[in-house]
C-alpha cells in the first residue's frame, strides 16, 4: 500500500487543471491497485515486483532514438516528449474512461503519444513512431496513442518500442478506430532494455469491412505484457494478429490477445510464435468470443512455442468462447522441439550444428515475420531478431 | 412418372443474422433461378439435361430431392402424381428418388455400412417391409461394392471420409444400387472423374436401367452420354429448357457450345 | 417442406428423463444441516474408527475456512450448505441385508425400473454390481467369484471395518481433503460409495460396476469411491447415476480417488445420468465431483471414460498425476448439454515422470440454451523429460441459443515435452443433415447418427454393454425419444 501512496504523491505534481479531470481515475487506480495472480487474467504474470517499488515521473533524457526506416514519416519520442517530427501528430490524448487496473494508472499519468487522424479514403506515407524510453532507474511514462481511421482510409504504422538499461516501468494505451472499409497495419516491434518493465494494451474497434492486422514482435524487457483486443463491431470486418515472443536472460513476457466478434461475416486469424531461450518465462493467452449474433463467423488461432532450455517455461492458452451456433472456429497449439531430421539434413549439407538450428529458429520465426507488409518495417524485424540469436550474425545473408 | 410443369423458383429470402449454411451461396436472395421449366419423365426413359454453368441445372436436381434455400413461386412437380414438393426430402428418398450429389458429403465417424442400412431400413419401414436381415443386407452390399469396383473395407470407413474426389462419386452410384431407387437424378455424376473411373459409373448407372425406372442426368459435358445413352437430350438456359432433342442434340453441343442457344 | 433449424430446436425440446421417478420408501434421514454433531452422528451410524472420525472433523473444520469456487463458466444461485440432509438411508437397510433376498423388494424394483436386474445380475455373468441408494450401499454383487481371485470389491463403509489398513494407506492420498472446497465438504460428510482392491498381478475376472441413486428429497449425495491396482494388476471399472425428477436442486459432490501402482492399469467409465432439470431449468443435480487418478507406479496407465449427459450443472475435471516413469493418463469425454444445462468440465494431466504420455479426447455438444465449456490443465514439470501430450476438443453446436467455451492451459517447463493441441467448434452440418435425408433418413435419426460419428473416438474407448447404452442415453438427450 505505501507504493500506492507513493502514486498518490506523485498525482500531485501534475499541472492543476490535469489532476481535476483525472483524479477521479487515480482514485479507481488506488481503489484497486495493480492485478495479482489470483485475477485469471494475470495468472502467470506477477507484478508484485513492479508494484513493491516507487517510480517517479521520468524527466527529459539523454535520448538516442534509432534511426527511421527510410521509406516512413518519422515521429521520434522520449520518455513521451517529442523530440522530432510533425507535432500535430502528437498529444496527451485525454481518457474518457478506462478499464479497470493498469488503464486507470495510465489514464491518471498519461503523457504525450502518438495521436493520428486519417481522413476519409486516404493512404497517408508509413509512419515509423520511433518510441524511446529509458533513461533513468526508477523512472515512469505513461503514454496514451490514437489513431483513427475515416473510411477507407489506409494506413501503415509502425510502433518501435525501444530504450536502454535502465530499470524502467512503462504503459501505453493504444485506442484504434478503424470506420467502415478502413485498413491499418500496426507493426509493433519491442526492442527494449533488459531491465524494463513494460504494460501494453491496445484496443482496436473495427467499423464495416475494416481489416485490423497487428504484427508484433516481442524481444526485450524484463518484465513485459502486452494485451491486444479487437472488437469486429460491424458485419463484415476481418482482423489478423501475429507475432513473434522471444525473449531470453529472465525475461518475463505475457502476450494476451481478445477477438469479440460481435458482428456476423466477421473474420479473425491469430498466429503466434514463441521462443523461449535461458530462464525465460513466455506466456500466451488468446481468447476468441463469439457474442450472439455474430453469425458466420469463422476464426482460426494457431501458436507453436519452442523451448530451448531446461529453465525456459511457457504458458499457453487458447480460449474459445462461443455463444452462437452458425460459426466455424478452430485452434490449435503445439510445444515441441526443432524438427531433428531438418537439423539432420541440413548439417549433412556441411552447417554446422548451430548455424543449423538458428536457421531453424528463424524459419520458425519467420512465418511469422515474414508476413510483415512493409519491407523496411520486416528487414528491421528480422534484424533484430537475428541480433538475438547466439550465432545469428552468420545468418544475416538470408535478409 | 415425373411431371414438371412451368416450374419457377428463387432463392429464398434469409436475413443477413438467419442465413445458414444450407442450400445456396448467401448473397443472391430473391434471385429468380428458375423460370419456366416444364419437363416429363417415363419410367423407362434416360433424360440429359445440360447446360452452361448457372444455368440452373443444379438448382432443379436439389429442389427434386427437397434441398431448402429455394422458393417455388410458381408451377409443379408431380412424382407419380402426387405432389413431390410437399414431402419432405427423407419421404423423397424413401419413396424412390435419388440425388446423386455433385460434391458428396462427407460424415465422419458414421460408418458407410451404417448410413447404408439405415436408410435402407427408413424405406422399407415406408414401404411396410420389415428390416432387412443383417446377413442378407451385408451380401447384398458387398455384390454391388464389386460391381463398383471397390474395396469391401471401404464399407467400415466414414461416408465419404477421406475419399478421392473419384471414390466419392463411385460411392454415390453404390448408394443408388444399394437403394435401387426408381427416379435418379445424377448431378454432375461425371465431373471429376477420369475415364477408368467414368466407365465404371456409367457401368453402374447402366445397371440400374429397367422399364420401371428413369434417369435425369444433370450434366455439363456431352462425355458421359457416350456411355449412358440418354433417350432425350435438354438445354437449360437461364432458367428454361431452350432446346429439347434427341442424342444427336448432345454430340451438337459439344461442337458448338452453348453459346448458339443462349443468344437465342 | 423440411426442417428448419427451429425444427431442429423443438424436436429436441421433446426430451425425457426415463429416470425421473421417485421410490416411496421409508428412510431415516437426518435432519438438514450440517455441524460436527452431524458428522458425529454419520461416523458413529457407520461404526468407524476414531482415525477416521478425526479426519473428517479435521476436513468439516478446514472446509469451513474454504470458499466455494466461483471460477468455473456456470452460473447457479448460491447454494445454502445448512439446508442440505448430510445422511439417509431406506429403513429397511437399517441392518445391511446379507443377501439380495433380504432387500427391500421395492428397491429392487427401483433399480429394474432403471435397467438394472439385481436378482439377474446375480446368475448371469459379466458385471459385478455395486448400489449406492442416496447414502448407503444396497448390494454388491458377484462376491464371492471377486473374492477367489483375489479382488476386494464392497461398499467403501465395509471397507473400513474390513480392510482398515488398506482404506487408511489410501484414502487422502490423491485428493487430500484441503484440495477444494466439495472435496473438502465431501471429506467431512462422504456416507458411501465403494472400494476396489486388486492384488499383484491380478486381471480382475470381470467389469466391477456401481450404480448411483439419489432418492431421497433435500439430500446431497457424498460418496467417495477409493481404488487401489497393485503392481501389475487391471481392473476395469463402471459408474453410472441416475435421479429422480424434482423441482428443487440436489447436491452430488463426489470423490473419487485412483491409485495405480507399477505396471497397473485402472480403466473408470462414467455415464453419467442424474436429473438435468426441466426445460426452463427448474431442478435438476449440481454434479460437482472431484477424481482423480494418481499413476504411482512406473509404467501404470490410468483411463477416464466419461458419457455426461445428465445434471444441472457438472463441475468436473478427472485427472491424472503422471508420478512413475513411462505411466498414461487418458481422458475420453462426450458431454451434452440441453435446455438449460451447464457443464464446466474437463481434465488435468500431470507430467512429472519422465517418458510419460496423455492423450485428452474431448467432444462437447451443446443444445438448446446448454453452456459448455471444457477446461484442461496439460502440465509439464521439469522433471517430465520427453513428455508427450495430445489433445483434441471438438464441439458440437446445435440452435442458436447454446454455447460452447473451451479453456485449455497448457503449462510447460521442460524443453523436450512434445504438446499439441487441436480444437474445433462447428454447427451440426446442414449438408451433412440434408444428405442423410436425401438417403431416405430421417431427421431426427440423421441428427443422432451425426452426433454418434462425431462420438465415436470417445465411445469406442466404453466396455461393449457401455458403449451401446451410452449411445442410447445421447439419443434420448438429443432427439426427445423416450429411452
Amino acid at each position: 500500500m505505501t507504493a500506492l501512496s507513493h502514486y498518490e504523491q506523485a498525482f500531485e505534481k501534475l499541472p492543476a487543471p490535469l489532476r481535476e479531470s483525472r483524479r477521479v481515475h487515480l482514485h479507481a487506480f488506488l481503489e484497486q491497485g495493480f492485478p495479482t495472480t489470483r485475477e485469471e487474467d494475470w495468472r502467470y504474470t506477477d507484478l508484485a515486483p513492479l508494484a513493491a517499488l516507487a517510480y517517479e515521473p521520468a524527466a527529459a533524457p539523454d535520448a538516442r532514438p534509432a534511426a527511421a526506416l527510410e521509406d516512413c514519416e518519422a515521429l521520434a519520442l522520449a520518455n513521451g516528449r517529442l523530440i522530432r517530427g510533425d507535432a500535430r501528430k502528437h498529444g496527451a490524448n485525454e481518457a474518457r474512461e478506462a478499464a479497470p487496473g493498469i488503464p486507470t494508472l495510465n489514464a491518471a499519468f498519461a503523457s504525450g503519444g502518438l495521436n493520428l487522424d486519417i481522413a476519409a479514403g486516404e493512404r497517408p506515407q508509413p509512419l515509423h513512431l520511433l518510441n524511446w524510453l529509458g533513461g533513468q532507474t526508477q523512472g515512469m511514462t505513461h503514454q496514451r496513442h490514437r489513431i483513427r481511421l475515416g473510411r477507407g482510409a489506409q494506413a501503415t504504422v509502425v510502433l518501435h518500442d525501444h530504450g536502454d538499461a535502465a530499470a524502467f516501468f512503462s504503459t501505453q494505451m493504444l485506442d484504434i478506430e478503424l470506420d467502415g472499409g478502413a485498413q491499418l497495419d500496426l507493426i509493433r516491434i519491442q526492442d527494449l532494455g533488459a531491465a524494463a518493465s513494460a504494460i501494453t494494451r491496445t484496443d482496436a474497434a473495427l467499423g464495416r469491412d475494416a481489416r485490423f492486422r497487428c504484427l508484433s514482435l516481442d524481444l526485450g524487457g524484463a518484465l513485459v505484457r502486452h494485451d491486444v483486443n479487437a472488437a469486429l463491431t460491424q458485419p463484415g470486418a476481418s482482423a489478423e494478429l501475429a507475432g513473434v515472443l522471444a525473449p531470453s536472460g529472465r525475461s518475463h513476457l505475457d502476450l494476451h490477445t481478445r477477438l469479440d466478434h460481435r458482428a456476423p461475416h466477421g473474420t479473425s486469424r491469430e498466429t503466434f510464435r514463441a521462443i523461449l531461450a535461458d530462464r525465460a518465462h513466455g506466456v500466451f493467452n488468446g481468447k476468441v468470443v463469439v457474442h450472439p449474433g455474430a453469425q458466420k463467423t469463422d476464426s482460426e488461432q494457431h501458436v507453436a512455442s519452442l523451448l530451448l532450455s531446461p529453465q525456459a517455461e511457457i504458458d499457453a492458452k487458447p480460449e474459445l468462447e462461443i455463444y452462437n451456433d452458425d460459426v466455424k472456429c478452430a485452434h490449435g497449439a503445439t510445444c515441441g522441439q526443432l524438427d531433428e531430421s531438418a537439423l539432420y539434413y541440413l548439417r549433412s549439407r556441411g552447417l554446422t550444428l548451430e548455424t543449423a538450428r538458428n536457421l531453424l529458429l528463424f524459419t520458425f520465426a519467420h512465418e511469422v515475420l515474414g508476413r510483415i507488409p512493409l519491407a523496411s518495417a520486416r528487414r528491421l524485424a528480422e534484424r533484430l531478431l537475428l541480433a538475438r540469436l547466439p550465432g545469428g550474425k552468420a545468418l544475416e545473408e538470408l535478409l | 412418372m415425373l411431371e414438371i410443369t412451368n416450374l419457377h423458383a428463387q432463392l429464398a429470402p434469409a436475413s443477413l443474422n438467419e442465413q445458414s449454411s444450407r442450400g445456396p451461396a448467401p448473397g443472391g436472395e430473391g434471385k429468380k433461378i428458375l423460370q419456366g421449366i416444364t419437363l416429363a419423365v417415363k419410367p423407362g426413359e434416360v433424360h440429359a439435361v445440360m447446360g452452361p454453368n448457372g444455368s440452373g441445372k443444379s438448382t432443379l436436381a436439389h429442389l427434386l430431392a427437397g434441398r431448402e434455400g429455394y422458393t417455388v413461386t410458381e408451377g409443379q412437380v408431380r412424382y407419380d402424381g402426387k405432389d413431390l414438393l410437399a414431402l419432405s426430402p427423407e419421404e423423397r428418398a424413401c419413396d424412390g428418388v435419388f440425388l446423386g450429389f455433385q460434391y458428396p458429403v462427407e460424415i465422419p465417424g458414421v460408418s458407410n455400412l451404417y448410413l447404408l442400412r439405415t436408410a435402407l431400413n427408413a424405406k422399407r419401414k415406408r414401404q411396410g417391409l420389415p428390416e432387412i436381415d443383417a446377413m442378407d443386407f451385408l451380401a447384398w452390399v458387398k455384390e454391388r461394392v464389386k460391381q463398383m469396383k471397390m474395396d469391401i473395407a471401404m464399407l467400415h470407413r466414414g461416408v465419404n471420409e477421406g475419399f478421392s474426389g473419384g471414390e466419392k462419386k463411385r460411392n454415390e452410384i453404390l448408394q443408388m444400387l444399394v437403394l435401387e431407387p426408381r427416379l435418379m437424378i445424377l448431378d454432375e455424376t461425371d465431373s471429376g472423374l477420369d475415364i477408368d473411373a467414368l466407365k465404371i459409373v456409367s457401368e453402374g448407372i447402366n445397371l440400374m436401367r429397367s422399364p420401371q425406372r428413369a434417369i435425369l442426368l444433370v450434366t455439363h459435358y456431352q462425355r458421359l452420354l457416350d456411355y449412358v445413352k440418354p433417350d432425350f437430350v435438354h438445354v437449360l438456359a437461364r432458367g428454361r429448357i431452350v432446346k429439347s432433342g434427341g442424342p444427336e442434340l448432345a454430340l451438337e453441343l459439344e461442337q458448338k457450345g452453348y453459346g448458339w442457344l443462349e443468344a437465342a | 417442406m423440411s426442417a428448419t433449424p427451429k425444427d431442429l430446436e423443438n424436436l429436441l425440446k421433446r426430451r425425457e428423463y426415463a429416470a425421473g421417478f421417485s421410490t416411496d420408501i421409508e428412510s431415516e434421514t437426518v435432519p438438514p444441516g450440517l455441524s460436527e454433531d452431524v458428522i458425529r452422528f454419520i461416523s458413529a451410524r457407520k461404526g468407524e474408527p476414531d482415525w477416521l472420525l478425526e479426519w473428517r472433523l479435521k476436513a468439516y473444520r478446514r472446509w469451513l475456512k474454504m470458499v466455494e469456487p466461483r471460477w468455473a463458466h456456470v452460473h447457479y444461485p448460491r447454494i445454502d450448505y445448512q439446508a442440505i440432509s448430510y445422511y439417509s438411508r431406506p429403513k429397511s437397510l437399517a441392518e445391511r441385508p446379507k443377501s439380495l433376498d433380504e432387500v427391500d423388494p421395492k428397491l429392487l424394483e427401483t433399480y429394474k425400473k432403471l435397467g438394472i436386474p439385481l436378482k439377474e445380475q446375480e446368475r448371469l455373468a459379466g458385471v459385478a454390481m455395486d448400489v449406492v441408494f442416496d447414502s448407503v450401499s444396497v448390494a454388491t454383487t458377484f462376491k464371492d467369484t471377486l473374492k477367489k481371485a483375489g479382488v476386494i470389491f464392497c461398499p467403501i463403509s465395509e471397507a473400513i471395518r474390513e480392510h482398515p489398513d488398506l482404506v487408511r494407506k489410501y484414502l487422502g492420498t490423491v485428493v487430500p481433503f484441503g484440495d477444494n472446497f466439495y472435496a473438502g465438504l465431501n471429506s467431512a460428510v462422504f456416507t458411501d460409495g465403494s472400494f476396489v482392491y486388486v492384488p499383484k498381478g491380478v486381471r480382475c475376472p470381470m467389469e466391477l460396476s456401481t450404480y448411483f441413486r439419489i432418492n431421497e428429497r433435500n439430500t446431497g449425495q457424498f460418496e467417495r469411491t477409493l481404488i487401489v491396482a497393485d503392481e501389475g494388476s487391471y481392473v476395469s471399472y463402471l459408474e453410472g447415476c441416475t435421479a429422480p425428477q424434482r423441482d428443487e436442486n440436489q447436491l452430488h459432490a463426489a470423490v473419487v480417488e485412483l491409485v495405480a501402482l507399477d505396471g497397473a492399469q485402472i480403466k473408470y467409465s462414467t455415464v453419467q445420468n442424474w436429473y438435468p432439470g426441466d426445460e426452463e431449468g427448474r431442478g435438476g443435480i449440481y454434479n460437482f465431483v472431484t477424481k482423480r487418478g494418481d499413476c504411482r507406479g512406473r509404467a501404470s496407465k490410468i483411463s477416464w471414460t466419461q458419457v455426461e449427459t445428465g445434471s444441472a450443472i457438472t463441475w468436473k475435471y478427472p485427472s491424472c498425476i503422471l508420478r512413475g516413469d513411462d505411466s498414461v493418463g487418458e481422458f475420453y469425454s462426450v458431454a451434452v448439454t440441453n435446455n438449460r444445462q451447464q457443464a464446466d468440465t474437463g481434465t488435468k494431466m500431470i507430467h512429472v515422470g519422465r517418458n510419460t504420455r496423455s492423450t485428452i479426447v474431448s467432444k462437447g455438444i451443446s443444445a438448446g440454451h446448454g453452456q459448455q465449456s471444457y477446461r484442461g490443465l496439460v502440465r509439464v514439470l521439469p522433471s517430465a523429460q520427453n513428455a508427450r501430450n495430445y489433445t483434441q476438443c471438438d464441439s458440437l453446436l446445435i440452435g442458436g441459443s447454446c454455447g460452447a467455451h473451451t479453456f485449455p492451459y497448457t503449462e510447460v517447463r521442460n524443453p523436450n515435452a512434445h504438446l499439441e493441441h487441436e480444437a474445433t467448434t462447428s454447427k451440426i452440418g446442414e449438408d451433412q443433415l440434408f444428405y442423410c435425408r436425401s438417403r431416405g433418413i430421417s431427421e431426427e435419426d440423421a441428427v443422432s447418427m451425426i452426433v454418434n460419428g462425431f462420438c465415436k473416438q470417445v465411445f469406442k474407448e466404453l466396455p461393449m454393454e457401455f458403449a451401446v447404452e451410452a449411445q442410447k442415453l445421447l439419443s434420448v438427450s438429443l432427439e426427445g425419444a423416450v429411452g
